[in-house]
């Protein structure tokens, strides 16, 4: 696929398909927080005790509401905050306590589209510029080289090679994200952290961005972790969705299964608040009161224990653990 | 709701805007946002204005409140009529008095910027009633706040947060902005939308920055509130299945020109414009085959021609470029602008929503 060879030891193994390519075990992200003289008072458990396998080939869906630590878990699993405790297992390597000269050679191969992908290039670069700078730091490659994968690449992503001499805001929101997904994919990665890839976009144009992250994924044998809180889009696009809720998760299964059966109180409020056309109205019938609690104090036991209908005196106690009730499915309830 | 506006026989209508055409002094030119809109509400109704960003839903909504930039924003024909009083010919100041906040209250999108970070939302909310307040007293800017008013005002205030549904009002008012969830703060911009009383509320995508769950609590809450007051409200949205929850009636817009409008229940079962047809498609669904619409809105400085549509639609004539279609009534209550009207059967459209 690509003319140059990756020299380093880190993530250079080509997992088979179906194979795990991530494996996350135990991972823990604390955030100390401090008062005003700077003296630490207590931890924001953004994620406590994920576990979580990736296959080569597979898009796994995130789901939860903003603030349960969908993002946390991407940008952490990449390195960029540094894991409080647990492992991460990437191409057959363990990842997670990595020096940064070592996790840049690794992020070739793992990579991670930021929400906001205006934001994300310089708005005072070209988009050539932008899309050169990835090969310049990670490969050898001559400028004529590299040119001819970046026009390659901009083939790819469906984009006019006029758009190299343009600046970020002349360009369209749904161009933006097909030049952030460029940028990554001239380095040929292996597995991608999509975070919020479609937010702020209107339904035509996600329609077509989505169309496209499934072509690429064929096309460059991807794997993604796909992050969002639209669950329509999710259950599109995704062939295993994991739900969130306050840095657990709380329930796992194949998509249509988990759309068709959800066991988890949470994942069936959050189903029947999706707005159907045609189907019943969610304003007439739907019934989670309230808001997630605050993250920094949580509550004891099992955390959606203040908004569940079904709860226990045994939710109080201890949270419940996820466990594996058959095949893909794992929920972490009581009361299923 | 009965609507009758095929014969256009109806009186009592809240607001209506005729042949509004509105542009703005760019560098390039004039780029012309809306063209020769067209647009009713009546009393106690939820109408959705539905298309994708730069359609000119915010410019339509802004231009009915007034508060377009003077400096660019250019109104060169129409009539915008609310209430029998004719909005472009009444003065700023009268504007400002008696309409602004008063009659017509506002939904941010983002409640986060629209509070003031540095006061305390109770400070604010008194600021509020202090102007708004029902029993303001009109055109008089020097007057005292007097101790007798605040003390119903801050009742209404606390009943009314208590309708939001809001957690101890007494200690949110005493809370500031950043303080509250984004889901509170987007009941309080309700709350702070209801408390002049008003006829009409003008929602500029109020869920589109919640979550699914919180979505479906304001939603509700809206739809609840708006219904109880008998209170109009203008549900601006690019989300068709916020729409599909709490509007009677929806409006399509594409590139300044509105081009259908129907009760919701035709709405989703019967669309007939092919621009409203594709929307509908491109929702996710079950199915992995997604469409989209190819190519992307036009730039408004020098816009296709005709219907602004017909350079992206597959069943464009050559007379779509040459004239803006004519408003035709297909059915009773049911509003479209295209010339392939007829080839459309009330078949092959049930097919289009799953």
């Amino acid at each position: 696929m690509s003319s140059d060879k990756i020299n380093n030891n880190l993530g250079g193994v080509e997992i088979p398909t179906g194979e795990p390519i991530l494996g996350v075990k135990n991972f823990s992200k604390w955030f100390p927080i401090n008062n005003s003289w700077n003296r630490q008072t207590g931890w924001l458990k953004a994620l406590d005790n994920v576990s979580l396998t990736v296959n080569k080939g597979e898009i796994v869906g995130i789901v939860g509401e903003s603030g349960c630590g969908k993002s946390t878990l991407g940008k952490t699993i990449m390195g960029i905050h540094k894991l409080t405790e647990g492992s991460v297992n990437f191409e057959g390597s363990e990842i997670g306590h990595l020096n940064p000269s070592e996790s840049r050679q690794l992020r070739r191969r793992l990579q991670y589209t930021y929400q906001d992908p205006g934001a994300s290039l310089d708005p005072r670069w070209k988009i050539g510029r932008s899309l050169h700078e990835p090969l310049e730091i990670h490969t050898t490659l001559s400028k004529v080289e590299r040119e001819k994968r970046v026009k390659a690449i901009l083939t790819a992503v469906n984009l006019p090679e006029a758009h190299l001499d343009l600046y970020p805001h002349e360009i369209s929101g749904g161009q933006q994200r097909r030049i952030g997904l460029a940028r990554i994919l001239t380095l040929h990665p292996s597995l991608i952290v999509l975070d919020e890839p479609t937010s702020g976009l209107d339904v035509s144009v996600q329609a077509t961005i989505l169309n496209l992250f499934l072509d690429l994924q064929k096309q460059f044998n991807l794997t993604y972790i796909f992050i969002s809180h639209d669950l329509s889009v999710v259950r599109m696009i995704c062939d295993r969705v994991a739900v969130m809720y306050l840095g657990k998760i709380v329930e796992i299964n194949e998509t249509e299964k988990l759309f068709s059966n959800p066991k988890h109180p949470y994942t069936q409020s959050l189903l029947s608040a999706i707005p159907v056309i045609g189907g019943k109205k969610v304003t007439e019938n739907f019934w989670l009161e309230g808001e997630p609690p605050d993250p920094s104090n949580l509550p004891s036991g099992c955390s959606f224990r203040t908004r569940c209908p079904k709860k226990t005196d045994q939710c109080l106690q201890s949270p419940p653990p996820l466990t594996s009730t058959s095949g893909e499915h794992s929920v972490a309830c009581y009361n299923t | 709701m009965i609507l009758e506006l095929e014969g256009v026989k109806v009186d009592n209508k809240l607001l209506s805007v005729k042949g509004l055409e509105v542009g703005f002094d760019t560098e390039q030119g004039l780029a012309k946002v809306l063209d020769k809109v067209n647009f009713e509400i009546m009393p106690g109704e939820i109408v959705g204005l539905v298309g994708e960003s730069g359609c000119g839903k915010t410019t339509l909504a802004r231009a009915i409140l007034g508060v377009l930039p003077k400096n660019s924003a250019r109104i060169s024909s129409g009539t915008i009529n609310f209430d029998n009083n004719d909005l472009l010919k009444l003065s700023s100041k009268d504007l400002a008095d008696n309409i602004r906040g008063k009659l017509i209250t506002f939904i941010p999108q983002d409640p986060l910027t629209s509070f003031n970070p540095v006061f305390t939302i109770g400070a604010q909310m008194m600021d509020l009633m202090k102007w708004k307040s029902p029993d303001s007293v009109k055109g008089k800017y020097f007057t005292r706040y007097k101790k007798a008013r605040q003390v119903t005002d801050k009742k209404r205030i606390i009943d009314l947060l208590h309708t939001v549904q809001l957690p101890d009002p007494e200690g949110i008012l005493r809370k500031y902005p950043h303080e509250v969830s984004g889901g509170q703060r987007q009941r309080l911009m309700i709350a702070m939308a209801l408390l002049p009383e008003p006829r009409m509320i003008i929602a500029d995508e109020p869920t589109t920055a919640l979550d699914v769950t919180i979505q479906a609590q304001i939603l509700k809450l809206l739809r609840g509130v708006a219904v109880d007051r008998g209170v109009s409200v203008l549900f601006t949205t690019h989300d068709l299945g916020a729409a599909y929850e709490i509007c009677d009636r929806i409006t399509v817009m594409y590139a300044g020109q509105e081009v259908e409008t129907a009760i919701s229940k035709d709405f989703f079962s019967q669309p007939r414009h092919p621009y409203t047809r594709k929307l509908l498609q491109s929702l996710p669904n079950n199915s992995k085959n997604l469409k989209g619409i190819p190519g992307q809105i036009p730039a408004l400085i020098n816009p296709p021609s005709g219907c602004r549509f017909h350079p992206r639609c597959d069943e464009a004539k050559s007379e779509c470029a040459k004239l803006r279609p004519e408003v035709t009534w297909p059915k009773k209550g049911h509003m479209l602008r295209c010339f392939n009207s007829n080839s459309v059967s009330a078949k092959e459209t049930k097919n289009v929503v799953r």
